[in-house]
């Protein structure tokens, strides 16, 4: 870790106002896009940013110049946002049935960030239901391997595996509906 | 194509830019000038302590201010003996009339020097330390230093609250019991298993969570099967039971489609399906027609030109001994 980084940090636990608003700028682009992978719209990402980050500066104390200093707030991220999820799922929302969220679901696709390919691989993301989601995140963008998924979340390996599955069949699904759109504008299939 | 590929490529190292919004929504919880609690514990021990020790330092100024004007006095009449006595050293008389006067003055001096301080200060000179201490910063800029702290602890209860909400969430957290229950479930033993499942699927359709653990659980039966090696604890006994099970029970599969393009149940996907080497897939229309007919069925059905209602299916698995399963699909063209 940089130099500078180390005294940002330093000045972080101290609670210098301006060092934390580097470190936030620092990383705020990078996690945010990781809280919209793992939310199901862009609210709840920015709630999930907000408490993680919160997190991260009252916990900072804790770091031990272990490893590296972006995976150890990239792990309180996910964590975070797996608790998250977790709190989510019994909320109102979730009770409500699947039309409705569709439809909440609709509302913020005309958000800004669905004009290209990234933002539609998002969307599809997004339109999976929080567990799906979640799992296929850490299994493959995230790259955890399914035994590690399964501690984190407390599951068996055979349960994470087939919401793995699952995920990947209705992403696959959903993306080849809309492929010939994709190929003409990303050619992305060769 | 590999979405796994497509997805890690396309979002691993992707990054947005938040709204500006978000950083003061941050900054508005954060507590300012100290980052942990810790830090606040010390600062409100410290300022305990000052606040004990301020006083009785004031008292204490007051009193040496009190011994050192008697000193100054006691001085400077000395000093005017000895001003007297070398300006006038013809006189005796009056030097020792003035000497007797100082040494009056001295005595009258001394026995004040000996008088507890503590007592003069608390009766006469309280006022004007008071009037001296709020005239001064000392004390309302330590109130000022106290009211940010009490306003900081509230701040952070406040956060801790918004992350632990316990007093709301007594049921959830007993569904989420419930959920690692179902998950935790050792799938030897069928006999519990049944008992189990029975009562989940009778339970109404808010409680889908629940059933769809219980439907990977079953699912997840099924690979055991498969790939016996993985555990090697089932015996050939177990593997026939949980044939019976898994062709009894219900599969998930959906009852509802939606073909508007949107994006979301479009297609009629089973859950679990690519277990399975071939699936046969039959679906009527409600005069009777056959429709949709797949005997390797892959998830793939995705009707536009179908009209609102019921439709019938049929679908088998091949794979393995289990029973045809056939009920009632409602598509609705938004």
């Amino acid at each position: 870790m940089s130099q500078d980084m180390q005294k940002t940090i330093e000045k972080c636990i101290q609670g210098d106002a301006g060092a934390q608003r580097v470190l936030y700028d620092r990383y705020k682009a990078r996690f945010y896009a990781l809280c919209l992978r793992y939310s199901s719209n862009a609210d709840e990402a920015q709630d999930i940013l907000i408490e993680g980050f919160l997190k991260v500066f009252n916990s900072l104390e804790n770091y031990r110049n272990e490893g590296e200093f972006e995976g150890w707030m990239h792990r309180i991220f996910v964590n975070h946002a797996i608790s998250y999820m977790h709190r989510k799922r019994n909320d109102v929302l979730s009770k409500n049935n699947e039309r409705e969220i569709d439809e909440a679901i609709l509302v913020d696709r005309n958000d800004n960030y669905t004009t290209d390919l990234k933002g539609i691989l998002l969307h599809y993301l997004n339109c999976l239901n929080p567990k799906e989601r979640t799992i296929f995140n850490m299994v493959a963008i995230e790259e955890y391997s399914i035994v590690e998924v399964a501690k984190e979340l407390n599951l068996k390996k055979t349960v994470v595996k087939t919401y793995y599955y699952r995920a990947r069949a209705r992403l696959k699904s959903m993306l080849q509906k809309n492929e010939k759109e994709l190929l003409r504008e990303y050619n992305l299939y060769e | 194509m590999n979405v796994d590929e497509l997805f890690k490529k396309g979002l691993q190292n992707s990054e947005v830019n938040p709204p500006d919004a978000v950083w003061d929504k941050i900054l508005s919880k954060l507590p300012q000038g100290v980052s942990g609690s810790n830090n606040l514990d010390s600062l409100t021990q410290t300022l305990s302590t000052s606040a004990k020790v301020a006083p009785l330092k004031a008292v204490a100024k007051m009193a040496a201010w009190k011994i050192v004007s008697i000193v100054a006095a006691v001085v400077s009449a000395v000093a005017a003996t000895v001003v007297i006595v070398t300006m006038n050293m013809d006189n005796y008389v009056v030097n020792e009339n003035l000497n007797e006067n100082l040494n009056e003055n001295l005595n009258v001096n001394n026995p004040i020097e000996e008088t507890p301080v503590f007592a003069e200060v608390d009766s006469t000179d309280i006022d004007n330390f008071e009037n001296n201490v709020s005239d001064g910063n000392d004390v309302s800029s330590f109130d000022e230093v106290k009211e940010n702290n009490s306003s900081n602890s509230i701040k952070t209860t406040d956060t801790k609250k918004d992350e632990t909400p316990l007093s709301c969430n007594a049921d959830k957290d007993k569904k989420e019991e419930k959920d690692d229950v179902t998950d935790s479930e050792p799938n030897l033993d069928v006999a519990d298993a049944v008992e189990k499942e029975q009562p989940v699927a009778n339970e109404p359709l808010v409680e889908s969570p629940d059933t769809l653990i219980d439907m990977s659980d079953k699912t997840q039966t099924q690979e055991n099967i498969s790939s016996s090696s993985e555990n090697d604890d089932i015996s050939a006994e177990d593997i026939e039971k949980l044939n019976e099970l898994m062709s009894t029970s219900d599969v998930d599969i959906p009852r509802l489609i939606t073909p508007n393009n949107d994006g979301i149940n479009d297609c009629w996907i089973i859950p679990g399906l690519e277990k399975y080497n071939s699936v046969h897939v039959v679906i009527v229309a409600p005069n009777g027609k056959k429709v949709y007919e797949n005997k390797k069925y892959d998830n793939s059905w995705c009707p536009t030109d179908l009209p609102d209602g019921s439709y019938f299916y049929f679908v088998q698995i091949r794979d393995g001994n289990y029973k045809p399963k056939q009920s009632t699909l409602y598509i609705k063209n938004k």
